[in-house]
Formats: C-alpha cells, structure tokens, sequence
C-alpha cells in the first residue's frame, strides 16, 4: 500500500513560471538576477521590486508593471496593482478569454498551468513521455506522462 | 507494457492530485511521483488509496474474484 499525496502548488521554479506566463499571452518577459523597480501608469517608478516583469505595455489599458518577487524561500509573490485586479482590458487569449482583470482567478489559472509545466518538465527529466493534457468542463488540467518501455 | 500516470490539476483549489496509475508498483511509481511532488511544493495531505498503485494484472485478478 502507497501513499497517495495532494500536493498544494508553490511556484518556484523559474522555467515553469515563465513557460505559464507564456501560455497567458505574455510572450515579452523581463528577467532579472536581481530585483527592479515597477513602473506605474505614469511611468513613475514604483516602492515595489520584482525580479520578473511584465511591462504595463504588454499588461493592457491604463495599467501599471506586474511583477513576481523571489522571496528568501525561493517562492514567488506576484505584484498586482489594485488597479489591474479590476483591468478588464487585461491581455486575452484562448486561455483567458473572460478575463476581467489580474484577480484571483487570473492567479489560479497561471499556477494551473505552472504546475503543468512543472509535472512535464520533471516528467520529461525523468525519461518518461509526456501523452498529453486535456482540459475538463470545469477547466481542470489533466496531465498524462508514460515510461519508455 | 508501459507504465503511465495521470495528473489532475484543480483550477480552483491549486491542488495537484495524482488520480491515475497504470501498470505500475509502488517502489517504481515513486521514482517519477516523488521528484514531481517536491517539485510542486507543498505537500497538502495523505490518503491510503491502494488502487491507484496496482498494477493492471492486480486490477484484473481482484475483478475476476
């Protein structure tokens, strides 16, 4: 008899972070070793640092930078304007159509598709196959990976 | 016969259960279960769920009595 885990999703890793936002839509992407200064709407440089940004171009509207933070523990916070959680002229895709702005569900979504990415990079590290995912009705992913043999 | 494993990743809650294992024994499932679930973060809870570990044959056997 195994253990059978659920695991509560900490984004950490990098690659997985980037490859999600990616998925969002947001395919310019600033990476930093260490932290900068967000922009706001007025191009003002804002008190918070990030060490990935989305520039307010690329976020959509009035908006000001989203940023995601390494803390000391190697999570990542996400830096959302109060604004942009309401932005309904957030960027779109197939993926975050609906969207009305960078709020919780927004957040869910991109530690969805993190985690994803994280099964199959690990996965594919481990020399197993990724068969595929498939979304349900309810918008839960399911990730599929097989061994070589 | 390959062994696979199927990931269920919840929109709502975050959390990321495995929810399918075919062919597959419980010392193998964790060579590849283990590296993932560190990987993730947190690990929420345990649940003793034995069937998701058996091997399809054991699946069978257990059918058929």
């Amino acid at each position: 008899m195994s253990h059978y885990v659920r695991v509560r999703t900490k984004i950490r890793k990098k690659a997985a972070l980037l490859k999600a936002l990616a998925d969002m839509g947001f395919k310019k992407v600033e990476v930093y070793d260490k932290p900068v200064s967000l922009m706001g709407y007025q191009d003002d440089y804002r008190e918070d640092q990030a060490h990935i940004v989305l520039r307010k171009s690329e976020v959509g509207g009035l908006s000001n930078d989203i940023g995601f933070l390494q803390l000391e523990d190697g999570t990542f916070e996400a830096i959302i304007s109060e604004y942009d959680r309401n932005n309904s002229a957030c960027r779109k895709n197939e993926l975050t159509q609906g969207m009305s702005g960078y709020n919780e569900k927004w957040e869910k979504l991109l530690t969805a598709r993190y985690s994803k990415h994280v099964i199959e990079d690990e996965a594919r590290a481990q020399g197993y196959y990724i068969q595929g995912s498939t979304v349900d009705e309810d918008g839960n992913i399911y990730v599929k990976v097989e061994s070589s043999y | 016969m390959a062994a696979s494993f199927t990931w269920k990743i919840n929109i709502e809650t975050g959390d990321v259960e495995l929810v399918k294992v075919e062919n597959c024994t419980g010392e193998m499932c964790k060579t590849l279960t283990a590296p993932i679930e560190s990987a993730l973060g947190i690990v929420e809870d345990f649940k003793e769920l034995p069937e998701f570990f058996q091997t399809s044959e054991e699946q069978k056997q257990e059918t058929e009595s």
